[in-house]
């Protein structure tokens, strides 16, 4: 009792208002950011030395097979991040790679920049994809990206791992955290968005009385993805 | 390609696509849909339509779109998948969409561009 007392006088406080509204705000976002990804199990984005990491990983609800279809659909990149505005397969030097262009939007409340990159892509032995920033036809300095693709069952264990070095001026501080905001908003997304598009794939195969308009409307009904999308509104 | 990255405000979009005069649905969108998209956009049986569950037969069906979710984001011709789609933004869709000799003329890509920056209106 005297410890929410004493809260409260600290918030009566005028000038101290400010500082409470934003403790509630934080703890609003934290129990928000909690409650979007179900199905994530981790992401975290950090920045060092104008370096970015990224690591998401999430149980997806459709089999390995129809995830690294969606992963790999690379002319159709827009359909699990709706922030690809241009993509491409481009012939690679290298036998067996392939090259895949993109161009990104990525906005905040106050601007939209366009960013360009190619990235060399090789499947491994494991099976996972390695994509390498090709830096000389990018707007980044470097980076690199490694999807790991496990199945589970009826399910598929997704896991992407990223560091990417932008060659754009990022305004410290304040632009460092829309960047990092920005990427985490983007990946949650886009996970999610995989596990929708895969559903989707994955349905319209085993459906022998495939009806287009069944499945647009049964996948509003599925699992995580529908509390992801809307909590990204 | 380094430094290409370009830096809009978020009222670029609006202020050009003020510059052109209002496109119409009815008179203009529609006509191009009838003569080169709704062949292959036809329940039960056109290929477009088996392919991603997109018809194109009426606004509604446009602006409810595919399997995969909406291809129009109204005031957005950047990031909606129609105007991705017939600009060529995504991969070589574009030519596969138009092998047959009937492709979209620059001035009906425009019109689309045009009209979904407009807002997508049903005018």
């Amino acid at each position: 009792m005297y410890y929410w007392c004493g809260w409260l006088s600290f918030c009566f406080n005028l000038f101290n208002i400010i500082i409470c509204l934003l403790i509630i705000f934080s703890i609003f976002l934290a129990t928000h950011s909690n409650a979007v990804a179900d199905s994530i199990t981790e992401i975290v984005v950090t920045e060092k030395d104008g370096i970015y990491q990224i690591t998401v990983s999430a149980q997806i609800a459709a089999t390995e097979k129809h995830v690294r279809q969606v992963i790999t659909d690379y002319a159709h990149a827009y359909r699990i991040n709706h922030s690809i505005i241009e993509s491409e397969v481009l012939k690679s030097p290298v036998d067996g790679n392939i090259q895949v262009r993109a161009r990104v939007l990525a906005c905040t409340p106050l601007l939209c920049i366009e960013v360009e990159r190619v990235d060399e892509v090789s499947t491994l032995k494991s099976g996972n994809i390695l994509a390498v920033i090709v830096p000389e036809k990018s707007d980044f300095r470097s980076g690199k990206a490694l999807w790991k693709i496990t199945s589970d069952g009826d399910k598929t264990q997704l896991s992407y791992w990223a560091s990417i070095e932008p060659d754009i001026f990022i305004p410290p501080i304040i632009g460092t955290r829309l960047v990092i905001d920005n990427l985490r908003d983007q990946f949650m997304a886009t996970f999610s968005r995989i596990e929708q598009v895969a559903r989707i794939n994955q349905e319209r195969e085993w459906n022998d009385s495939y009806d287009v308009t069944t499945v647009a409307n049964s996948v509003n009904d599925l699992p995580c993805i529908a509390r992801v999308d809307a909590a990204q509104r | 390609m380094k430094y290409i990255a370009s830096i809009s405000l978020v009222l670029i979009p609006f202020i050009s696509s003020c510059a052109f005069q209002q496109v119409s649905y009815q008179s203009d969108i529609s006509p191009i849909i009838n003569n080169k998209c709704i062949e292959c956009h036809t329940s039960p049986s056109g290929n477009g339509y088996q392919a991603t569950g997109l018809l194109m037969g009426s606004y509604e069906d446009l602006m409810h779109g595919s399997v995969y979710g909406p291809i129009i984001i109204a005031g957005d011709s950047q990031r909606s998948v129609l105007n991705m789609l017939v600009e060529g933004r995504a991969g070589n869709v574009r030519r596969n969409l138009h092998n047959n000799g009937n492709a979209l003329t620059d001035d009906e890509i425009k019109a689309f561009k045009v009209w979904v920056d407009q807002g997508a209106p049903d005018n």
